[in-house]
């Protein structure tokens, strides 16, 4: 048995209310590689990547059935530690959301409410972190500011050090470098492709280009649909499904 | 252009009006209370207990204290409260149970104050003379600073609750999703994230509180005793300045000295509300200064 699928959903359904907006998606998501996942605005892929580490918990009027396994166990199995579940992936979201607190001390929170308290393994940690998020030397000099001074592009990788600090095994990424400048948006990129040795990650994306520099698995979701999956070679180039052609031609979008 | 230049000149005016009027108030009320001032010191006036307008005597220090002490219980048994309650209905409530408690609040914030006074004298009172006092081996009418506290806790809270409610629903769903990805349980959310980031605009519903208590008069005054004494306790009365000066005000006024020394309470009022909301402000700027 070739189990190499880190995440698999099974007959994954997501409704918010009476309105479903992911619809029977079942797929498996290799490890240490970056699956992109690309559609239209409004075809659920941030939801699908709430779905992951269940932050649809927090909204009220959404619904989630079927099962994603995670190294075989279901995640959303009634006796799974919801915390334990969200450590174990990283979040990067759209706009980066620094905690209202100092650069070390955003580092620091994940591993600090996970019950790491000296002070050197601390120091340790954040060092770490920033490291390997590429931002250590910018901000090495005055880790005691307020995290909200750092430029924006800082701050996206203030949040991938931050994500990182907790050990998770997977990165989740939504759209993680709209919100920031080319020169920005290129070094989260250098870093997401310098992280997949070590990590999996999941990267949703409405810029085909990203897709084509990042994916070595592409999943295009159309209207809460799960059209077509593959290595990023066969799908961006040659898709087999008509809407996912339409999609990367610009057709629809 | 030159309609944006009348515009300009208009709203700068009216922007005037306020300050003007505030002036006028304050001149009104100083020029009245100048005469005693001429006869005796400040500082006698200000922290001498005798308060015997037949004998001259005009010392303002039991309704000064009694001020203080009934606004510090009320906010101190509001503040909780009120925290709390927000923070339920923030982060916890579930939406239906939102949006049936917010407009009741909204309710509680606009009943006329003379309501809660009855309220107070119809159940607060014999509350505390009947149960409270005994339990802490004290004989009480009822009518006392703690009476007074826990109406106009009551009074101020729906404001503190309503605001924070509004400036907790104002940390971004992303921030607290950023925290949650981490592993976060929802109450390290709460305690490390949202607090943290909503702080000054929690302290500013706190001050828009605290100045509601400071001018409320006419729920106060029915329930606190109104005895121009220090309070000795939460179960002795007490007698604000609002009390004083809605109930003595227009009459009695033959008296030498009376009307003049009502006037330099009220002076003292708005010095004491003046001094707080600049202190609270000074506090909050540099509060969100250091936050940004």
């Amino acid at each position: 048995m070739v189990d190499h699928g880190r995440i698999s959903l099974k007959g994954v359904n997501v409704f918010y209310g009476k309105n479903q907006v992911l619809k029977d998606i079942s797929l498996n998501i290799p490890a240490h590689s970056i699956t992109v996942i690309i559609g239209p605005s409004g075809c659920g892929k941030t939801t699908l990547l709430k779905c992951f580490n269940r932050l649809l918990d927090e909204v009220e009027e959404a619904r989630v059935e079927g099962e994603i396994l995670f190294d075989g166990q279901n995640i959303y199995a009634p006796e799974v530690d919801v915390t334990q579940v969200r450590k174990r992936m990283g979040l990067l979201s759209q706009k980066p959301q620094v905690l209202p607190m100092s650069i070390y001390e955003n580092v620091a929170f994940g591993p600090r409410i996970h019950g790491l308290q000296n002070k050197k393994k601390i120091d340790h940690v954040v060092e770490k972190y920033l490291r390997l998020a590429g931002l250590w030397d910018e901000v090495k000099a005055r880790l005691s500011e307020p995290a909200s001074r750092l430029s924006i592009g800082q701050q996206q990788r203030l949040c991938l050090a931050r994500g990182l600090a907790v050990e998770p095994e997977i990165l989740l990424c939504d759209e993680p470098t709209s919100a920031l400048d080319p020169q920005s948006s290129r070094n989260v990129e250098a870093q997401l492709l310098r992280l997949k040795e070590n990590y999996t990650i999941v990267l949703v994306t409405h810029i085909l280009r990203q897709a084509r520099r990042l994916a070595d698995y592409v999943a295009f979701l159309y209207l809460g649909e799960l059209i077509e999956f593959g290595p990023a070679s066969e799908v961006l180039t040659s898709p087999q499904d008509p809407r996912t052609r339409a999609y990367i031609t610009g057709e629809i979008s | 252009m030159k309609k944006e230049g009348l515009a300009a000149r208009v709203s700068g005016l009216s922007a005037f009006f306020p300050v003007v009027l505030v002036s006028a108030i304050f001149l009104a009320i100083f020029l009245k209370a100048l005469p005693l001032l001429s006869l005796k010191s400040w500082s006698h006036l200000i922290f001498s207990s005798a308060w015997q307008p037949q004998k001259g005597e005009f010392g303002l220090w039991p309704f000064i204290i009694g001020t203080l002490s009934v606004t510090a219980v009320a906010f101190l048994l509001a503040l909780p409260v009120s925290l709390f309650t927000a923070l339920y209905l923030a982060e916890y409530a579930p939406n239906r149970a939102r949006k049936m408690f917010l407009p009741a609040i909204d309710l509680l914030a606009g009943l006329p104050s003379v309501i809660y006074g009855m309220w107070g004298m119809l159940m607060v009172v014999p509350l505390v003379s009947k149960y409270l006092a005994p339990l802490f081996g004290t004989s009480s009418s009822g009518y006392c600073l703690l009476t007074a506290g826990v109406v106009l806790a009551v009074m101020i809270m729906p404001t503190i609750i309503h605001v924070s409610v509004e400036v907790l629903g104002s940390v971004p769903v992303s921030l607290k999703e950023a925290a949650l990805a981490l592993g976060a349980t929802r109450f390290e959310v709460v305690r490390y994230v949202i607090l943290k980031k909503a702080r000054p605009g929690l302290l500013a519903a706190c001050i828009l509180g605290l100045a509601r208590a400071f001018g409320e008069t006419i729920a106060v005054l029915m329930v606190v005793g109104n005895v121009p004494e220090i309070p000795r306790s939460l179960f002795s009365p007490a007698y604000p300045i609002p009390a004083l000066l809605a109930n003595n005000y227009g009459e009695m006024l033959s008296i030498p000295g009376y009307e003049s020394a009502l006037n330099l309470a009220a002076l003292i009022l708005l010095l004491l509300v003046i001094i707080f909301s600049l202190l609270a402000r000074l506090y909050l700027s540099r509060l969100i200064r250091r936050s940004v």
